[in-house]
């Protein structure tokens, strides 16, 4: 946990950089106006900046500072993955980024069919019947209960309309 | 026999799904249209706008689904409705942040993005301070803010203000902008005595004025409102200031003719349907109708008169 | 009297009471759905009700409106996902809770809760409307702002044991929250140029990824293992006698304070639930219970954002002003059907007020109804196999995200924030202070540079309206409190270490002298 830690803290402080140095950068129109009696708009931003650096660094300092058995470091006891196992979630997070692109072109149902498809087959599944039940109930029937029951508008794509 | 049993199942599931497919396409008789408003739900653009899909739907024959994309003050929406398929199946319904939003550099569309169908509604601007203020008519008003420039407390509704700006270049003086969002939080604020006054479209203001809670002491427009018959129009008491709010319906520019008409069409009978007549009274919004030729003039001129506006302040 | 009559008679007529439960059934649907708020429910269903008379309208609203607040908790406590910002506190202890296999308790502590705060919340509108307006009319924008600020000190208390984290979580959701226009100049902030991004960033998908996709993630790691485990729910009694007195007390406080929140314009069930949450955790003799599936953690979060069902009307009634979002539409509906809300909506329109009343009574009954004999239902939820639950929950996921603004940028959101709550989780910081950090953020600035303007450059508000000074103090009150209470964990728990090794030392040094004799 130290290591994810130190991680976290810095990137939390690469962004809180981030913010101070992009905020105020735009001028409103109108300001010569209003200006006089009041807050900018970079006011919070690198408020929040300053706040958020401040708590990385003194979670760096934790850290550091930490004895073994400290909540700061302590770890849950659940198994962690291996590295095979986090396989998994990153394949998954790649469908769901194939899915997203190809949402608007193919539209809803057929995209969200593949994706609980090809789900299914990651997920190493040899029942069929989950292969029936789940794309159409998530494609189908999600699109069904969204456009006539709460009358919701979903991607078309390329069905025949 | 395993594999075979396998890719019957594969088989029997695509067949299945084809099926369902078709059948939930097939009873989609025509696609239906698309009525977007920039603002959200509950307000009084999208009940304008609700109230007349319902109508329009029988005179268009076709269903229309409003559909609130919000955000930029109305920006979002217009911009999203600007770039829609120009096939007639995405109608917007446009306000007067089409003319101020650009003017500011906040919304990268214009009336020219658009081909207009019509107006429907007008509502002029009404000053309404709390019951038992000090400020007992227009005149103590406008004084108050002389006396004492910058620091009258204006709850706005809108950011810019079109109703305050107009007022404070007339009579050249400055009131203490608070910028709210919209008449819901603008009202308590007055109520409440956390600010001097306020400018709202009538309808927003009304269930408190009737009720006592506040008073109205001028209303922007050409004459008095039948509802509001005790409230003097700006006019009346010296000052030539008539505007407010509008709201209009338009279509992706690039729109076919044939179909452009059909909707102008449709929407002119709907304006008029006694039900759409009942619930706009109901609602003490006032309705303005302008067909596409004298509405293209009516933003025209709004256009110059906000320019002038946002020039004269900076 | 006659116009309470005759709006009882209304209400209560048969078909009246079957679309009230039909009304809370949809409610309770769309609230579990992630994605799907309360305020979308019952926008979606506004077009309905054109054609209905105006006491339909309200009973089919009002019950979507009551239904959706208690049904985000269903899947705040299975699926470790709110079904809408206001069940967002109800993960903590809900969730817990489920993990202990106590499912059953669990919801029915939610449903119970509700229905408290629906009752409280719609007696106090009863009876005392006008001096709950008046009492809210104090409320400006220092006022707003003191309480967004009591609201983000929450952040510490629900930070599971390291505030810095929560706090870094937290300042993640205030960026966040300022990515678009600017509220007071509407100029946009953190844009860069991308059209999307001027409306800045929806809670919604936000909150659906950090917690509904970045769950499915995490569960995928694992999804390969344990093939054949057994349904986790090992427990199907519901809370029982002595538990119910036990949380009453938090119930009724969590309802007042969520009724009274309600009746300010503008704040809504999110906050109440997260402010109930806070108040019974400061309160409670065992404050550090919270978030481990402690009772009082589910009900008041619960009973508090069904208080918001009531107290929002009481504006609405009174002073034409909608109390949140949702009282914002069912105005809307109102003035479609030809009536004012507002002072004089008692005189003109005496028997649809009464009406609405009665629906309120009714559709919390119905709630309770169907949320109790729902339990064994909504528990099979948890036990239906991974492989088929997890892809429908990333579709349902995606198409919430999708429906708030019919915007595929929306969906984009929702998986980035998947991922950074995935890394958030590997490195144990909490998601629920940024949720929290996204609606207060918002309101703290916005108020307080309203402030600033309304007083001409000076913060003497800061120290000169009671109200805004009472809920500073209430807010350093808060956060001692809680610097307290990890202090006093992280010294126990550094107890416990020594304890451990002494004990184990002994061991040693026993077995050593076995060994050498």
């Amino acid at each position: 946990m130290k290591k994810k830690n130190l991680i976290a803290a810095g990137l939390f402080l690469a962004l809180a950089v981030f913010v101070w140095v992009t905020s105020g950068s735009y001028v409103p129109k109108l300001s010569a106006r209003f200006s006089a009696n009041q807050l900018a708009n970079d006011f919070f931003p690198k408020l929040v900046s300053v706040l958020m650096g401040g708590l990385a660094v003194l979670l760096v300092i934790q850290t550091l500072h930490a004895k073994p058995g400290s909540p700061v470091i302590e770890e849950s006891d659940e198994d962690k993955p291996t590295k095979k196992e986090m396989l998994m979630p990153a394949a998954g997070l790649a469908l769901l980024v194939l899915y997203l692109v190809l949402i608007e072109p193919l539209g809803y149902v057929i995209d969200t069919f593949l994706l609980c498809v090809f789900y299914l087959a990651l997920f190493r599944c040899k029942k069929w019947y989950y292969y029936a039940v789940t794309p159409l109930v998530a494609s189908l029937g999600v699109y069904m209960l969204f456009t006539r029951v709460f009358l919701v508008i979903l991607p078309r794509g390329i069905l025949p309309l | 026999m395993n594999l075979m049993k396998k890719t019957l199942a594969l088989l029997l599931c695509l067949v299945l799904s084809t099926v369902a497919i078709s059948v939930a396409y097939a009873d989609y008789p025509e696609k239906t249209v698309q009525m977007t408003v920039p603002f959200a739900a509950g307000g009084g653009t999208d009940a304008v706008a609700r109230a007349l899909a319902n109508v329009a739907e029988k005179y268009l024959g076709q269903s229309i689904v409003v559909v609130n994309t919000t955000g930029g003050s109305g920006a979002v929406g217009l911009t999203e409705g600007a770039y829609q398929p120009a096939d007639g199946f995405y109608v917007t319904m446009i306000t007067r942040e089409l003319v101020t939003l650009p003017l500011n550099g906040l919304c990268s569309v214009t009336a020219d993005n658009f081909e207009l169908i019509c107006n429907v509604n007008m509502d002029p601007g009404m000053v309404t301070v709390v019951a038992d203020s000090p400020l007992k008519s227009l005149e103590d008003l406008l004084a108050a803010a002389k006396a004492t420039p910058g620091s009258l407390k204006f709850a706005s509704t809108a950011t810019p203000n079109m109703y305050a700006y107009t007022i404070e270049l007339d009579q050249d003086i400055i009131f203490n902008h608070i910028p709210f969002n919209g008449a819901a939080e603008a009202i308590p604020e007055v109520l409440g005595g956390h600010a001097d006054f306020t400018i709202t479209s009538p309808g927003e203001a009304i269930s408190q004025v009737q009720g006592g809670q506040m008073r109205a002491l001028a209303v922007m427009s050409e004459e008095r409102l039948p509802s509001l018959p005790d409230v003097p129009t700006f006019k009346e008491l010296g000052i030539d200031i008539v505007t407010g709010t509008w709201r209009g319906l338009a279509v992706p520019k690039g729109t076919p003719a044939d179909v452009v008409e059909k909707l102008r069409d449709a929407f002119a009978k709907a304006v008029e349907d006694p039900e759409f007549v009942e619930f706009m009274n109901n609602a003490f919004l006032n309705i303005y109708y302008l067909n596409a030729e004298d509405f293209a003039a009516y933003i025209a001129n709004d256009t110059e008169v906000a320019s002038a506006i946002f020039s004269a302040l900076e | 009297m006659s116009n309470f009559l005759l709006g009882l008679q209304n209400a209560f007529q048969p078909a009246m009471i079957l679309l009230t439960f039909v009304g809370v059934a949809a409610g309770i649907a769309i609230g579990s759905l992630p994605g799907l708020t309360a305020t979308m429910g019952v926008a979606v269903l506004l077009p309905l009700t054109f054609g209905m008379d105006a006491t339909a309208a309200l009973v089919l609203l009002v019950g979507v409106y009551i239904g959706a607040i208690y049904g985000g908790s269903i899947s705040a406590i299975l699926l470790r996902t709110p079904g809408t910002p206001a069940a967002a506190a109800t993960v903590l202890d809900g969730n817990a809770l489920l993990q202990k296999g106590q499912a059953a308790k669990a919801l029915s502590i939610s449903v119970i809760a509700s229905f408290g705060g629906g009752i409280v919340s719609t007696i106090m509108l009863v009876t005392l409307s006008p001096l709950l307006a008046s009492a809210a009319l104090r409320f400006s924008t220092p006022e707003f702002f003191g309480l967004a600020v009591f609201g983000l000190t929450i952040i510490a208390s629900i930070s599971g044991g390291n505030p810095v984290k929560g706090l870094l979580a937290g300042c993640l959701g205030l960026i966040v929250a300022m990515v678009g226009m600017d509220p007071i100049t509407s100029t946009p902030r953190f844009t860069f140029g991308i059209v999307k991004l001027m409306s800045g960033l929806n809670v919604i998908p936000v909150l659906i990824g950090l917690f509904a996709v970045s769950e499915v993630l995490s569960q995928m790691e694992s999804i390969m293992r344990a093939q054949k485990k057994a349904a986790k729910i090992t427990d199907h009694k519901i809370i029982n006698r002595k538990e119910l007195r036990q949380i009453l007390p938090t119930i009724l406080k969590s309802s007042l304070l969520g009724t009274f929140i309600g009746c300010i314009p503008g704040a809504g069930a999110d906050i109440a639930s997260f402010v109930s949450y806070n108040e019974a955790r400061r309160s409670s003799k065992h404050p550090e219970q919270f978030g481990t599936g402690c009772l009082e953690g589910i009900a008041a979060p619960e009973a508090g954002n069904n208080g918001v069902t009531g107290g929002a009307m009481v504006p609405m009634l009174s002073l034409g002003v909608p109390g949140d979002a949702v009282t914002a539409i069912l105005l809307g509906a109102l003035t479609i059907q030809g009536i004012q809300p507002g002072p004089l909506i008692f005189q003109n329109n005496g028997p649809v007020v009464y009406g609405l009343f009665c629906t309120m009574f009714l559709g919390n009954i119905a709630m309770l109804i169907m949320g109790l004999s729902g339990i064994r239902l909504f528990s099979k939820i948890v036990e239906i196999p991974k492989q088929i639950i997890l892809p429908i929950i990333l579709a349902l996921s995606m198409v919430g995200s999708f429906a708030i603004n019919n915007n595929v940028m929306d969906m984009w959101v929702a998986l980035i924030f998947g991922v950074i709550g995935y890394f958030m989780k590997k490195a144990n910081i909490p998601s629920s202070p940024a949720v929290l950090a996204i609606i207060l953020g918002p309101m703290a600035e916005t108020n307080l540079r309203r402030s600033v303007i309304m007083y001409e450059g000076s913060f003497r508000f800061l120290w000169t309206r009671p109200i805004t000074i009472a809920f500073l103090l209430l807010s350093v009150i808060s956060m001692i409190s809680v610097i307290r209470t990890t202090k006093r964990a992280r010294e126990r728990s550094a107890r416990l270490a020594a304890e451990q090794q002494n004990a184990k030392n002994e061991r040693d040094d026993t077995s050593h002298g076995q060994m050498e004799k």
